[in-house]
């Protein structure tokens, strides 16, 4: 049984076999499709480039409170119940430039690191999972397109992509690579990616998912008697002790004021989260106007269609070789987990229509659902057949996708405008107020600020 | 105070003037309603706040034509002025080089809404007041100074 368990995690993580090619080669090639997938998520919002502004918390909460506060002391309270503390540093960074380039370092630097994490799947420390370096990159590319639904409220879908505010969720997704990916062989390196880990479980809300998998790391870590995996699987449980010491919950339910509990209704409960994982898995097959159609024609018709790309999933599995199907089950069960833990993180979306998620929501069950079909689609045995069902998956994703890829810019607010006056305002020492318009509209920065925390800078 | 109508319309050299009386100490931020529907990249709007009784200028803000708000109230900011509680001042508007396809408008309303003090403008009716608001810095946070 254990040396049964022991082979599913060497398939699930790799062997400890050092990279025989070029590390340098490597480096290139990683840096080469990050450079890629930052002109893809730039050219899905490219207002994120040309007008850079703040989105939502990027305001309201980052900026304002580093420059009143100062990082240290704004980085140690909680929003939302969680610690965010990939976006304290990013509005840390933010901090140091003049008001006037303040957002343009926020949406680089959530560009640069969305397209960096995802990058990472291209490196061959993810081979024991898609031998194929092409098919990977193609995964890359797949994570960054993923489609944005509009949800609910309509407006809010455009700020997932290229703010820090929703930098979780696709950190999130590194997390989740992170957790299976085939250890470096230097001490040094695994150190730093254990480090890595650690901040991104302070930043997602999805850390949980992967704490199973981060066990049976460690476990086998222990049994092949390998320090650095044990010490890597330990910092991110650690990690994750820690987060969920201080936090209490992670931030689940923190928004609402209705008390919901899945206690009160598990059948419920259990149905609507049966409800979520048949759109989720529909939403990424179908394109928008298909899709709409589908879900107005109910339930069941949803669900047949989940079905059916799942059965088409299974049926492609049962022709892989034989390493393929635990690193499938592991994909799979990211998707399901990720579900699962934003219906119970958020449970009153869980009680609207599936169709109202919000579009941050989707993104770490999106891209392992679409990992777990890289993962079958790599198994396959070389040939016509499988070069046809990736041909034919990549067009049907094409298809369904492509609408959804530009989101909506965001309207001009004038930051440079509002910037010179926070300057004006602050030199001067004036108490009178200051709203800055920020999008969404509902979120200005909205204030009386004084004083800055930080040293002035001339433009 | 109401906005109704355009009190002034500044371009190339201009100037505009609305007086008022401050009930506060530590006068401390003046927000006009301008209206500059057409964007422009020429000229300044110069803003000062002059000591009526002293003819001095107290404070000094100097806004780039293509830094006005276009669909909002402006502020102007400036240090706490100490004693400013019944003194009477001028807010005065300088346009300096604007386009003048491109005029800067401060609104307000007729019939005297403010009754403390008055708009001068050449060629404005005795009755016009901008639309302003002022803010003082409370006490507290004066003695933190």
């Amino acid at each position: 049984m254990q040396s049964r368990l022991l082979a599913v995690a060497d398939a699930i993580f790799g062997d400890h076999d050092p990279v025989a090619d070029g590390a340098r080669r490597w480096l290139v090639w990683y840096l080469c499709v990050a450079a890629l997938l930052a002109a893809i998520v730039a050219a899905r919002r490219l207002d994120a480039v040309t007008n850079p502004q703040f989105w939502g918390e990027d305001g309201f909460l980052f900026f304002r409170d580093v420059l009143t506060l100062g990082f240290p002391r704004a980085a140690e309270g909680l929003y939302m119940g969680f610690p965010q503390l990939g976006q304290w540093l990013v509005a840390f960074a933010g901090g140091l430039a003049p008001f006037s380039a303040a957002p343009r370092v926020y949406t680089t630097a959530a560009i640069a690191i969305t397209a960096l994490g995802l990058a990472s799947f291209a490196l061959p420390g993810f081979r024991h999972l898609v031998r194929s370096d092409a098919l990977r990159v193609l995964w890359c590319v797949a994570a960054a397109s993923l489609p944005l639904e509009v949800g609910a409220p309509p407006v809010q879908f455009g700020g997932v992509l290229s703010n820090p505010a929703n930098l979780g969720w696709w950190v999130g997704i590194w997390l989740a690579l992170l957790s299976l990916v085939r250890l470096p062989s230097r001490s040094g390196q695994v150190a730093l990616l254990s480090l890595g880990g650690a901040l991104a479980v302070f930043t997602t809300p999805l850390a949980p998912v992967g704490a199973p998998l981060w066990l049976l790391r460690a476990w086998r870590g222990a049994r092949r008697r390998n320090r650095p995996e044990l010490a890597f699987a330990l910092t991110l449980l650690a990690a994750l002790a820690l987060c969920t010491l201080i936090t209490g919950n992670l931030g689940a339910n923190a928004a609402g004021s209705i008390h919901l509990s899945v206690l009160d209704s598990p059948r419920f409960y259990l149905e609507r989260y049966g409800a979520l994982v048949a759109d989720r898995v529909a939403a990424l097959a179908l394109p928008p106007g298909t899709l709409a159609a589908v879900r107005a024609a109910g339930n069941r018709a949803v669900a047949a269609t989940a079905i059916a790309v799942l059965a088409a999933l299974v049926a492609f599995s049962l022709r892989v070789r034989r390493t393929t199907p635990p690193g499938l089950l592991a994909a799979l069960y990211l998707f399901f987990a990720s579900v699962l833990l934003t219906s119970l993180g958020r449970l009153a979306w869980a009680v609207l229509p599936p169709s109202s998620l919000p579009a941050r929501y989707t993104i770490v069950p999106g891209a392992a659902l679409v990992l777990a079909i890289a993962i079958a689609l790599d198994g396959l045995p070389r040939g016509v057949f499988r070069t046809g069902a990736i041909l034919g998956v990549a067009a049907l994703l094409v298809w369904s996708w492509s609408p959804r890829f530009v989101t909506r810019p965001f309207g001009d607010q004038h930051w440079p405008r509002y910037a010179a006056l926070l300057e004006q305002k602050l030199r001067a020492g004036s108490t009178a107020p200051l709203t800055i318009p920020v999008n969404p509209p509902w979120t200005p920065i909205s204030s009386t600020i004084v004083r800055s925390s930080q040293r002035l800078r001339c433009r | 105070m109401p906005v109704s109508r355009p009190v002034a319309v500044l371009d190339g050299d201009q100037s505009f003037r609305q007086t008022f009386v401050s009930t506060c100490d530590g006068l401390d931020g003046i927000v006009l309603h301008l209206a500059a529907p057409t964007p422009s990249s020429r000229g300044t709007l110069d803003f000062r706040l002059v000591d009526e009784r002293r003819q001095q200028t107290v404070a000094s803000v100097s806004v780039p034509r293509s830094q006005l708000l276009q669909e909002a109230a402006q502020p102007f900011y400036f240090p706490p002025v100490a004693g400013s509680a019944g003194v009477r001042y001028s807010i005065v508007l300088q346009a300096s080089q604007l386009d003048p396809a491109a005029p800067v408008s401060v609104l307000g309303a007729a019939r005297d809404p403010y009754p403390d003090g008055q708009a001068v403008f050449p060629g404005a009716a005795p009755d016009l007041d901008a639309s302003f608001e002022y803010s003082c810095a409370p006490p507290q946070t004066d003695s933190r100074r």
